[in-house]
């Protein structure tokens, strides 16, 4: 399997009043074509400032240091503008809230082309052709219509999978999605971690997937890193981790989410023992 | 004493008319009844734009419905009411919202916050309000020094624990929460619930949990209503039974939970 | 957020100006040399010297006492206005965005008729009616202004009653004067302190201009608009005159203008990373 992305020895710190302040203490991982990493933490974490870094999204008042290996180079300190070549089209993020990663202003087809264009040297028939089969592969029915469509016209669901077709159709060599359920209901949730299993199923991409809820990454992650105050408190395979927890924080968390589902399953199936995670 | 919904029918004015002084309305609620008992849980599940958010302000009295009534313990809610009725029905509701950061006013301080609460109360001075606040933050797993920070010092979930040390500060009969847990982190979600179930086992509260998390539901709740566009189409009266949901979109909902199964993995 | 302001160097430059000037005007009768009334034809367009630090008017009246003097009607009336024209502004326009419904429908009619008006034209009819006189021109003037504010403030009020906290208080019971009062004016406070500094150029240069127009205040009593008038008179001959008051009309309003774009950026919640 090669590696698409090495991360060694990643810090970010930030100047808070006149204080430094350590988001991300030394991180190291890989992440493998056609694997999924999965970064499991809470608010403030440090989990999403990891792939900001990575990706060149953090402003001057952030000090990355570090090494982040995409294709043989450094991405960390890298010049912006060569940075941002890759950026959307080898290595394309899937941010969390749907509705406000979009322009409200423009419609959708013209969003997506606007994307392809500045990457590609495609023409615009092209172009046109390749957003109906974004749509079309999202199973998003009248795709005319849709591409014709506002924003706020759609919901955060279908956003939600433009946004991932958008992604995938500039054929990245990594996909960051940064908390892409959160923002959503129950039904648009569960299609999207679908999505996101077909990628995994059908495409070479590595991917790198954050979120907070343990279910969710349970789902789709085969590699899981916990993180807690800026720092790694566990890492493995998730099957492992979720079987073996091994520190205190991650027995924390799986035991509360342990104890949810415990009473999920409990009232589904009366009568019977069901252990989660077996 | 109960809370009852008859027939509630909301609307709103619809944004995009057809004409040019056109008064047609988009109907948010479309005749919803429901009942909520003392001392159980009951919750309100559906998606975004079916109205449970909607149908939580009616039930708190700050949404005049349409049509059909809201009472509780047999009195109107939005009708005029005699000293005596106001008597009863004073302090009775209380409501959380989800976003907690918008909840509070950003310039006050926690004791400000719990303090505008407190003071509606009879016999309440500022001298006995300060153990009153201990009391409470202590209730919702906070420390007495939390009282001189502001809203931006605290985390999300301490945040939304303060939003429910002010409810709780009333005594109210029934708590409305408002997808009170959705904008938490995981693990905090399971942390705050297991405060308000601790808080209902304590008081005898009645709440009302609006959300579109089944999960959240099984672990809370007594009761389920699934409410489908603005309409009540599956009724579960006993939390036990909701293996047994017949309606499809409740179905459907139950099917989308996702599970903690790391053997899907490969 | 006062922090942030003593930190911004622009803010507290325009702040320390505005209270020299204040403080000048209240103190004027301390500091200024000559009396700003007396006249001598004979010492008629002195230049600067000792005696005169800025020099003699067209009637031989010392131009820095007149200055000194001038500050009062200049600024003083313009508080004034400002404050007639936000209270009645922020009265109107909380109720309107508070209480909606009909009552909103009317205040919100009002204020359309009052802005369809043309603001200088409606001053000068005002004033016509009236009379000419001091307390005429502030009472026209806040005639003018006060929709303006009235529909800015309810704009904002409308953006707040939504807020989890508004209706919290309501669902507790909270009667309205309480919630208005509590929670409502302050969170407006920020953006209606930014609109009066930026306001507050346009009352000077208002009343300014219907002193030059003759319609404020009257001669002999000095104003830096007066001033400015009397010296166009001789503009070919002297146009020193016009030189002190309209630089100082000039440096006031802007230093207003600035302070107000200060405000502005000091209260913008995207720099509040505290």
């Amino acid at each position: 399997m090669s590696t698409v992305l090495t991360v060694n020895n990643l810090t970010v710190k930030v100047t808070e009043k006149k204080q430094m302040k350590t988001l991300v203490a030394d991180m190291s991982f890989t992440v493998a074509a056609g694997q999924c990493l999965g970064i499991l933490g809470e608010s403030g974490s440090g989990k999403s400032m990891t792939c900001k870094a990575i990706t060149g999204l953090l402003d001057r008042s952030f000090h990355s240091d570090g090494e982040a290996i995409f294709s043989g180079s450094n991405l960390i300190g890298m010049e912006p503008n060569v940075l941002r070549k890759i950026r959307g089209k080898d290595i394309c993020m899937i941010l969390q809230n749907p509705m406000t990663s979009f322009d409200p202003l423009c419609r959708i087809g013209a969003q997506m082309a606007e994307g392809m264009a500045a990457h590609t040297e495609l023409s615009k028939v092209s172009i046109k052709e390749r957003c109906f089969s974004i749509l079309d592969r999202m199973q998003i029915r009248n795709p005319e219509e849709v591409l014709l469509k506002y924003p706020h016209q759609l919901s955060g669901g279908m956003l939600q999978r433009i946004m991932i077709g958008m992604a995938l159709v500039m054929e990245p060599k990594l996909l960051i999605a940064d908390e892409p359920t959160t923002a959503l209901d129950s039904i648009t949730q569960y299609s999207v971690v679908e999505e996101f299993k077909k990628i995994k199923e059908n495409n070479r991409v590595g991917m790198i997937f954050i979120s907070h809820d343990l279910g969710v990454l349970s789902q789709i992650a085969d590699d899981v890193i916990v993180m807690h105050n800026a720092k790694i408190m566990q890492r493995g395979k998730t099957k492992a981790v979720m079987t073996n927890p091994g520190d205190e924080y991650t027995k924390f968390l799986l035991a509360k989410k342990k104890a949810v589902m415990q009473k999920f399953y409990q009232v589904l199936n009366p009568g019977n023992e069901v252990s989660v995670c077996s | 004493m109960q809370l009852t919904a008859k027939d509630v029918v909301v609307s709103f004015r619809k944004e995009q008319q057809k004409t040019l002084f056109g008064r047609e309305r988009q109907v948010v609620l479309k005749g919803v009844s429901l009942e909520l008992k003392k001392g159980e849980s009951l919750a309100l599940v559906g998606e975004s734009g079916s109205g449970k958010s909607t149908l939580g302000r009616v039930l708190s009295g700050l949404l005049k419905p349409e049509q059909g009534s809201v009472c509780l313990g047999g009195i109107p809610l939005y009708s005029r009411h005699s000293p005596a009725e106001k008597n009863k029905l004073r302090h009775k509701i209380s409501i959380v919202f989800q976003n907690y950061t918008a909840s509070v006013n950003p310039r006050v301080r926690v004791r400000d916050i719990l303090w505008e609460s407190l003071r509606t109360l009879e016999g309440m001075h500022k001298a006995k309000s300060q153990q009153e606040m201990i009391r409470l933050l202590e209730q919702v797993g906070l420390s007495e020094e939390y009282l001189s920070r502001y809203p931006h010092e605290l985390s999300g979930g301490q945040l939304q624990r303060v939003c429910i040390a002010r409810a709780v500060a009333l005594n109210p009969a029934f708590i409305v929460l408002d997808e009170a847990i959705s904008s938490l982190d995981a693990s905090t979600q399971t942390q705050v619930m297991d405060l308000l179930l601790d808080l209902k086992a304590q008081y005898g509260f009645s709440y009302l949990f609006i959300t579109h998390d089944l999960t959240a539901v099984t672990y809370m709740c007594d009761r389920v209503l699934f409410l489908y566009k603005g309409n009540i189409v599956e009724k579960v009266n006993r939390i036990e039974e909701l293996p047994f949901i017949k309606n499809p979109y409740a179905k459907e909902l139950l099917a989308s939970v996702i599970h903690l199964d790391p053997a899907m993995v490969g | 957020m006062l922090k942030r302001l003593l930190h911004n160097k622009m803010a507290m430059v325009c702040v320390g100006f505005i209270l020299m000037i204040v403080l000048l005007g209240l103190l004027a009768p301390v500091l200024a040399p000559h009396d700003p009334y007396y006249n001598n034809i004979l010492n008629k367009f002195q230049a600067p010297s000792l005696e005169y630090p800025l020099g003699t008017d067209n009637l031989g009246r010392c131009v820095f006492s007149r200055m000194l003097y001038g500050v009062r009607p200049t600024l003083f009336l313009s508080f004034l206005t400002m404050a007639g024209t936000i209270g009645l502004g922020l009265l109107m326009g909380l109720l309107a965005g508070y209480l909606k419904g009909k009552v909103d429908e009317v205040i919100m009619r009002i204020i359309d008729i009052m802005l369809s008006f043309p603001s200088q034209i409606m001053v000068l009819a005002v004033i016509a009616l009236l009379g000419v006189n001091i307390q005429n021109v502030i009472i026209a003037n806040v005639f003018i202004k006060w929709a303006w504010y009235a529909r800015m403030i309810r704009t904002s009020v409308v953006q707040y009653t939504d807020s989890g906290f508004i209706l919290f208080a309501k669902s507790i019971g909270h009667n309205t004067p309480y919630i208005l009062w509590h929670h409502m004016l302050p969170c407006i406070a920020s953006e209606l302190v930014v609109l009066a500094s930026l306001d507050m150029g346009w009352a000077i240069l208002n009343i300014s201009t219907l002193s030059f127009l003759g319609l404020g205040v009257q001669a002999p009593i000095p104003e830096w608009g007066a001033m400015l008038s009397e010296a166009k008179n001789v503009m070919a001959s002297r146009p020193e005159q016009m030189l002190v008051p309209g630089v100082s009309l000039m440096l006031l309003v802007a230093a207003f203008n600035m302070l107000g774009d200060c405000l502005r950026d000091v209260m913008d919640p995207k720099e509040a990373r505290s």
